[in-house]
C-alpha cells in the first residue's frame, strides 16, 4: 500500500515539476531568440553601413554655408582604394630570398622519404625524380641559381614504362588543377584611369574633374553647413558630386591635412557673398571597398583613380605640394 | 647540465618505447609494435631516433660571401623602414597641423573631431593582401533601384 501511495505521490510530483519547467520554458523571452544571419558569401554582398556619425545637436538642418572670418569652411574628401595585392618584390629581394632557400636545403637534416611517401605510389615515383635533377643540378655547379624542373621532367614522363604514365595521367587527372590569376589586368594594359582594378599594387586616391580651364583636378569637396560636422559634410558632397553607388568607410573623425586658398578676384565680385574672400579645406580619409564613382556633370564632368606619383600629372603643382604628404608612397 | 625540459622528453619517449615494445607475449605480425602496428615504429624512429641536424660548414670565402649578403640585406630592409617611418611622420604632422588649425577656426567642428566613436570596429571588408588577385577583382555595385518615397 505505502508503495502504491509512493508510486502515486512520486507521479504527481513529477508532472508539477514538468509542468512548473515547462511553463518556465514556454515564457522565453525574446532577446534569447538569434537573429537569423546569413552567412554565405554571396557574389555581391550586402553594403557597408555609413559610417558618419551625425551632430547630436538636434536642431532643424540647414542649407547655410559656415563661413568663419570671411572663409568658408570645406570638408574635402581623401578616398583611397587600398592595395588588393602584395607588392612586387624587388630583384635583390628575390635574388636573397632565392639564396636563402638554397642554403636552408643545402645544411638541413636527412629527409625521410620512406615516412612520407607510400612505397611504389606516384608522388614516391615524383620525388624520386625531382631528387635525382636536384643532385644533377648540384652536381653540374649551380650554386645559387635553380634550374628549372619542368622542362626535364616531362620529358622523363615520356620515357617512362606504359603502365606508370596511365597511373600518372589518372592521379594527374584526379588532382585539382590550380589557377592562378594575373597580377597585370586589363585595365593596367588599357591604362584606364576610372577603372579601380588598375595597378593593384598600389594606393590608388580619388580625383575629380571641375569644369574649368585653372585647378581643374582636385579632391572631391564641399563647403560644410552650419548644423554639420565634417565627417558629415564629407560625405554628403560625395554622395552628391561622385553618386551614391561606393561602399565608403571614414577613417575616423580627424581631419589628415588641410589647404587655404584665396578666391580669384572675379570670382568674388561675382558671387552672392562678396565677404567670403578664401576657402579653408579639411581633409577627411575614406577607404571605398565597393561600387565606383557616378559624375552629377555639374560640378564634376570626370574622375580618376592614380596613384601618388601619376597624381603630379593631374592637380596642380602649389596643390600637389600640398596634399602629396597626406599620401602614401605605397 | 640538461635541463628539466630535455629530461622529461626523454623519459616520455623511453616510457612511450616501452609501452609500445616490451611485452613478454610475442604478437604475430608487427613485432613488438603498440596494437600490431609496425607504422609507429617508424613514427618513433622518425621523430625521436633522427639523427641532429649537423653543424653548417662553410668556408672562409662561402663565410665572407655570406657575411656580405647578411649585411646588404639588413641594411636594405633598415632603408626600407626608415623610408616607411619618413613617410608617417610626414602624415602625422600635416595631421597635427589640421588638427591645430582646426582647433583655432571653429570649437565645435574641433570638438566632434576629437571625440571618438565609442563602438568603433573595423570593417570586414578590409582585405588581407594575397600573391594573385581574386577572380572578381571588383564589385562594381549596381546603385539602388528608386529613393525610398519618405526621404
Amino acid at each position: 500500500m505505502s508503495s502504491i501511495l509512493r508510486t502515486q505521490v512520486l507521479r504527481t510530483a513529477v508532472r508539477s515539476l514538468a509542468t512548473a519547467t515547462r511553463s518556465q520554458i514556454q515564457v522565453t523571452p525574446a532577446r534569447l531568440t538569434v537573429a537569423a544571419r546569413s552567412y554565405t558569401s554571396a557574389a555581391a554582398p550586402a553594403p557597408l553601413k555609413s559610417n558618419i556619425s551625425s551632430t547630436s545637436s538636434a536642431v532643424v538642418s540647414s542649407t547655410k554655408d559656415l563661413i568663419i572670418n570671411s572663409q568658408r569652411i570645406v570638408a574635402g574628401a581623401v578616398v583611397s582604394r587600398q592595395p588588393l595585392i602584395l607588392r612586387d618584390l624587388t630583384p635583390f629581394e628575390k635574388e636573397y630570398f632565392l639564396y636563402q632557400k638554397n642554403l636552408e636545403r643545402d645544411h638541413a637534416a636527412a629527409f625521410g622519404a620512406e615516412f612520407y611517401f607510400k612505397k611504389g605510389s606516384v608522388a614516391e615515383r615524383r620525388w624520386k625524380q625531382q631528387e635525382a635533377e636536384r643532385q644533377a643540378a648540384a652536381a653540374s655547379g649551380a650554386s645559387s641559381t635553380s634550374t628549372g624542373a619542368k622542362g626535364s621532367r616531362s620529358s622523363k614522363g615520356a620515357e617512362a614504362v606504359q603502365d606508370e604514365v596511365t597511373e600518372e595521367d589518372r592521379v594527374a587527372a584526379l588532382e585539382a588543377k590550380i589557377q592562378f590569376n594575373d597580377r597585370i589586368t586589363d585595365a593596367d594594359r588599357k591604362n584606364d584611369v576610372r577603372s579601380l582594378e588598375r595597378a593593384l599594387a598600389r594606393t590608388l586616391y580619388l580625383i575629380v574633374k571641375k569644369p574649368r580651364e585653372q585647378h581643374a583636378w582636385q579632391f572631391p569637396q564641399g563647403g560644410v553647413r552650419v548644423c554639420e560636422n565634417l565627417q558629415e559634410a564629407t560625405g554628403r558632397e560625395l554622395a552628391e558630386e561622385c553618386g551614391s553607388n561606393m561602399d565608403l568607410w571614414f577613417v575616423g573623425r580627424v581631419p589628415i591635412g588641410h589647404y587655404q586658398y584665396n578666391f580669384p578676384k572675379d570670382f568674388v565680385a561675382k558671387s552672392s557673398n562678396t565677404a567670403v574672400k578664401g576657402a579653408k579645406v579639411f581633409f577627411m580619409k575614406a577607404h571605398i571597398f565597393a561600387g565606383q564613382v557616378q559624375v552629377d556633370n555639374k560640378e564634376v564632368v570626370d574622375f580618376a583613380w592614380v596613384t601618388k606619383q601619376e597624381m603630379k600629372d593631374y592637380v596642380a603643382p602649389e596643390y600637389y605640394e600640398a596634399v602629396k604628404d597626406m599620401l602614401s608612397d605605397f | 647540465m640538461s635541463s628539466p625540459f630535455a629530461r622529461t622528453a626523454l623519459t616520455k619517449a623511453t616510457s612511450l618505447m616501452r609501452a609500445g615494445g616490451s611485452s613478454a607475449i610475442p604478437k604475430k605480425g608487427g613485432g613488438n609494435s603498440l596494437n600490431g602496428e609496425p607504422r609507429n615504429d617508424l613514427i618513433k624512429k622518425v621523430l625521436f631516433d633522427a639523427p641532429p641536424r649537423p653543424p653548417v660548414r662553410l668556408s672562409p670565402e662561402d663565410m665572407t660571401r655570406h657575411e656580405t649578403i647578411e649585411r646588404a640585406w639588413k641594411l636594405v630592409r633598415q632603408q626600407q623602414k626608415q623610408a616607411q617611418e619618413e613617410g608617417l611622420a610626414r602624415k602625422f604632422e600635416m595631421m597635427r597641423k589640421a588638427n591645430a588649425e582646426l582647433e583655432a577656426t571653429s570649437a565645435q567642428l574641433f570638438k566632434h573631431s576629437q571625440t571618438k566613436e565609442r563602438h568603433a570596429v573595423f570593417p570586414r571588408q578590409l582585405r588581407t593582401l594575397t600573391d594573385t588577385p581574386p577572380k572578381q577583382i571588383w564589385n562594381y555595385r549596381q546603385p539602388a533601384a528608386a529613393p525610398s518615397p519618405k526621404a
